[in-house]
């Protein structure tokens, strides 16, 4: 009974702070990441805490401590969603997926501005070209962290890096 | 090359974010200690819940499976379709859900038992599918199957008390006096270990302050309970029954436990702010002599 008294203060006192510890180490590309959806200091803040929230409550269902990062990416990437759609009270449709039929080459180049991750891409676009640039994950980790096809995480991707291009293109017809 | 690094660096980072990190995590943790004490396997939810959980629980008093087999079978056809949906039940939990489908029937409108049976079916066929196809829900599932579990509970609402009694053999009682300012805001039945009888437990708040009542066998024990040093306290009796008052240093709380032997039965009580008379008002309110 005593090794499980949840009210045995040192220990939980001791889980919040190796939680806290090891959290803070990833809180800033978290703040990032959901700053890059909800676009404001304070809606931000507050997914960050949500992602706090909502983390340390579930530590115990994640099975594989080194999946601790992406795992805490994965509820960033949630809340921020849950909070932009809460705050335009509209669901957006889907976009139909087409089928990928583009390259397999994963090497390719990207300039844009920090503005224009904010305002050009849909919010799927976004998750999937910050966890790839930002965050160095594969096309293969992007699917099973956002639990789409992997097929889809190439379509969308290439799909965006069109889009930011296109409009650098614009960009610069028009100076 | 890309850099989307360098231009994610310009996002700056506020000051407050360690303190939203923090708070995050605090509020986390006192759902978690509250919940620890409100374990959420509620019987009066068992046809959901037991799906959910699987085994690991398991009741006595399996005598009734042959007498109300039939239950299962009407509803589903047979026992097999349930077994297929759910097939790690154990025979304590089928004879379990028996009971409950009987307690269903006798105690809700033949309409509300039509709705009831209805959403049974559809989350016996849904899980089902799933088993047969090997694999775990998708999300359309998971969102059905949830609001499925929400409409359940609005039926098994009108009955749980009556169904949680069946597995008491201690008189379950609600207080009958609460302090001014004081709504009920939970109520939860419990079985914490395989064999045990149902905690009953009340919570109560005036919106700022909380106290709740856990009610349960003499000889079973849970964690309010020995989160209080009652003992070492203040033992005395009053109206011929032994009461102890005490404190917990951990939850920041007062507490009050009264032990009723010819019912069988104790109650822990647990409050923020209540004076001592308050909550010997409550306590006594709940003991039917």
């Amino acid at each position: 009974m005593n090794n499980h008294n949840p009210f045995n203060k040192k220990s939980s006192k001791r889980d919040e702070q190796s939680f806290l510890k090891l959290f803070q180490q990833y809180q800033e590309d978290i703040y990032r990441i959901a700053f890059t959806y909800v676009k404001n200091q304070n809606d931000t803040l507050d997914v960050v805490q949500e992602v706090a929230y909502r983390s340390f409550k579930k530590i115990d269902t994640l099975k594989n401590p080194e999946y601790f990062k992406t795992w805490l990416i994965k509820i960033t990437i949630n809340c921020a969603i849950e909070l932009v759609r809460k705050n335009k009270k509209v669901i957006p449709l889907k976009p139909e997926y087409e089928e990928f039929i583009g390259s397999e080459d994963e090497d390719v180049s990207l300039s844009i501005t920090l503005q224009e991750l904010l305002e050009q891409l849909s919010e799927d676009e976004k998750g999937i070209i910050i966890l790839k640039f930002y965050q160095d994950y594969s096309f293969k980790e992007i699917a099973d962290l956002l639990n789409i096809p992997l097929g889809t995480v190439k379509s969308v991707f290439y799909r965006a890096l069109h889009k930011l291009r296109k409009k650098f293109k614009e960009d610069h017809v028009y100076e | 090359m890309n850099n989307i690094k360098q231009e994610m660096e310009k996002i700056e980072i506020p000051k407050e974010l360690n303190n939203r990190v923090a708070l995050g995590v605090q509020q986390a943790k006192e759902e978690k200690k509250r919940e620890k004490r409100y374990p959420r396997w509620m019987l009066a939810s068992i046809a959901s819940v037991m799906i959910l959980i699987g085994t690991g629980y398991a009741l006595g008093g399996s005598n009734i499976v042959d007498a109300t087999q039939s239950f299962i079978s009407q509803l589903l056809g047979s026992k097999e379709n349930f077994m297929q949906a759910f097939p790690n039940e154990s025979k304590e939990e089928i004879s379990y859900f028996e009971r409950h489908l009987k307690i269903a029937k006798e105690n809700l409108t033949e309409e509300e038992f039509n709705n009831y049976s209805q959403l049974i079916k559809e989350q016996t066929a849904i899980w089902s599918k799933i088993r047969q196809e090997n694999r775990e829900p998708d999300s359309k599932e998971s969102r059905r199957l949830h609001q499925i579990k929400e409409l359940q509970r609005s039926y098994t609402d009108k009955f749980k008390l009556i169904e949680v009694q069946q597995y008491a053999s201690y008189p379950i009682t609600k207080p009958t006096y609460i302090p001014e300012g004081y709504k009920k805001v939970g109520e939860n039945f419990s079985i914490y270990h395989k064999g045990e009888e149902p905690v009953t437990s009340f919570d109560y708040s005036d919106g700022e302050n909380v106290f709740w009542t856990e009610q349960l066998k003499i000889n079973q024990t849970t964690d309010l309970e020995s989160s209080f040093h009652f003992e070492k306290k203040d033992s005395y009796s009053l109206r011929g029954l032994k009461f102890e008052y005490g404190t917990s240093e951990e939850l920041n709380k007062t507490g009050m436990k009264v032990i009723v032997p010819e019912k069988g039965y104790k109650i822990i009580m647990a409050a923020d702010i209540l004076s001592k008379e308050e909550m010997e008002k409550v306590l006594q309110s709940m003991i039917e002599r």
